[in-house]
């Protein structure tokens, strides 16, 4: 009786089994079809969730101090090297994470990274350029002259680079974890006197004034995109990327003004600038420490929905303006 | 009754006609209660049966075969094949299909809620 129609009725004694079973083959293959397919988006959805939640930190801790210190070294390279490393090799560097990994999901942390490296590698070219020199007298210091150069490698270079290449290439992670390890190097160099530091308050006021340079640069990026946005120029989908590119830089410079305050705590005493200091560094912690849950950017003055960019930009602009202060006493 | 009506029940070894079968799972069913729907009886008998395929009513007071879930519990006995059985009934098809859809929509809903934030 193989191949006679399947029959469900009480005539069951003469259903014949293969028939039977491929009568319900097609029912099945679409139910199961159906749940696997669900299954695999619900476990496609665990992953990616499950590993945004493990991933994403946006740490703006501005008490944070480098797990290492380097005796008779500087503390702005000691700060300057843990926030890389804590950025990049502690946490999850994101920026080049593709698609399908959790971090590629991330964007305010991703801003936020690019935001603290971008910082940290101003530094470095002014370490290069500046403090790391004896005025004309000296050449640039092959370690800062590297990491200065390492630290501008774009960040989302990932392993695989296919417009480049069908090879693997160097990664951001290993160019800025190179750039780690020259400015240790230097600093090792500094503290058994091999290397210099020339901690003049000319130099003082050219590391401040690049910063503040930097600081003016993103502020009217705030402003051009919050006028943007309020006359329909800009796209409101911008708004986290301008919130956290300039939070992250002003994280980083935060911690490096702090720092800067030990290496340079000579000069800044002699002009009896410590307090001055010390409200400038609270202006730059509390730009740097808005953490908005859901950052907004609705028409300035709005009633109920908050504009997280002009906050942001209000309290950058009261950091730049002591920052001013300061630059103002060094260079008389 | 020919070769055709005749089939071993897995796992026990015994042999009974499918007439003989379908009786005592239709007793079974009568059993369990009057009462609730034949879905819920069958859904019920299903899974405490094991490995042969389950019975419901028929409108003249024998009982039929459930193909669908008949094929499931030929696929294996045990745990696989119960598994099978339970997904092989419409109402948990549909159970397990909303409560994955319910799912799905709330995970990507938070991915894309945070990607956007």
């Amino acid at each position: 009786m193989d191949g006679a129609p399947a029959s469900t009725g009480s005539g069951a004694e003469k259903t014949s089994p293969k028939a039977e079973k491929a009568g319900i083959g097609v029912g099945g293959i679409i139910r199961r079809t159906v749940l696997g397919s669900l299954v695999g988006v619900n476990l496609v959805g665990a992953y990616v969730l499950g590993g945004m939640l493990l991933t994403e930190r946006i740490d703006n801790d501005t008490n944070f101090q480098p797990p290492v210190v380097t005796e008779g070294g500087l503390a702005s390279v000691d700060i300057t090297v843990a926030l890389i490393e804590r950025e990049v090799d502690e946490y999850a560097w994101v920026s080049n994470e593709p698609f399908f990994m959790p971090g590629h999901w991330l964007p305010n942390m991703r801003h936020y990274q690019q935001g603290v490296v971008y910082g940290v590698s101003r530094f470095a070219m002014e370490l290069a350029d500046s403090l790391g020199r004896s005025r004309s007298a000296t050449a640039v210091d092959p370690d800062l002259d590297s990491a200065a150069g390492l630290l501008r490698f774009p960040g989302d270079v990932w392993i695989f680079d296919f417009e480049q290449t069908w090879t693997p290439v160097v990664t951001s992670e290993e160019q800025y974890m190179s750039a780690v390890r020259k400015l240790q190097a230097y600093n090792a160099r500094i503290a058994s006197g091999q290397a210099i530091f020339d901690p003049r308050r000319d130099n003082l006021l050219t590391t401040l004034t690049r910063i503040e340079a930097d600081v003016s640069s993103k502020i009217n990026i705030l402003s051009d995109h919050v006028e943007g946005v309020a006359a329909g120029r800009d796209v409101e989908t911008q708004t986290n990327e301008v919130f956290y590119l300039m939070k992250g830089r002003l994280y980083a410079y935060t911690m490096l003004l702090k720092a800067l305050e030990k290496d340079f705590a000579s000069v800044i005493e002699a002009e009896g600038l410590t307090l001055t200091w010390d409200n400038m560094i609270a202006s730059f912690e509390n730009a740097a420490s808005l953490k908005p849950f859901i950052v907004t950017n609705s028409a300035p003055g709005s009633v109920f929905i908050p504009n997280h960019v002009s906050e942001i930009g209000f309290f950058a602009l009261r950091a730049k303006t002591q920052l001013r202060d300061v630059m103002t006493v060094l260079s008389q | 009754m020919s070769s055709n009506t005749e089939k071993t029940t897995e796992g026990s070894g015994a042999t009974a006609t499918l007439t003989e079968r379908l009786q005592a799972a239709g007793q079974l069913v009568q059993t369990i209660g009057q009462a609730g729907s034949a879905k819920l009886r069958s859904s019920i008998s299903g899974r405490g049966g094991g490995s042969h395929g389950e019975a419901k009513p028929a409108s003249d007071g024998t009982a039929a075969v459930d193909p669908a879930e008949e094929s499931s519990a030929r696929e294996g006995g045990g745990i696989g094949g119960r598994i099978s059985a339970i997904l092989g009934s419409k109402l948990m098809f549909r159970s397990a299909t909303g409560v994955l859809i319910v799912l799905a929509i709330g995970q990507w809903s938070l991915i894309f809620f945070n990607y956007w934030r």
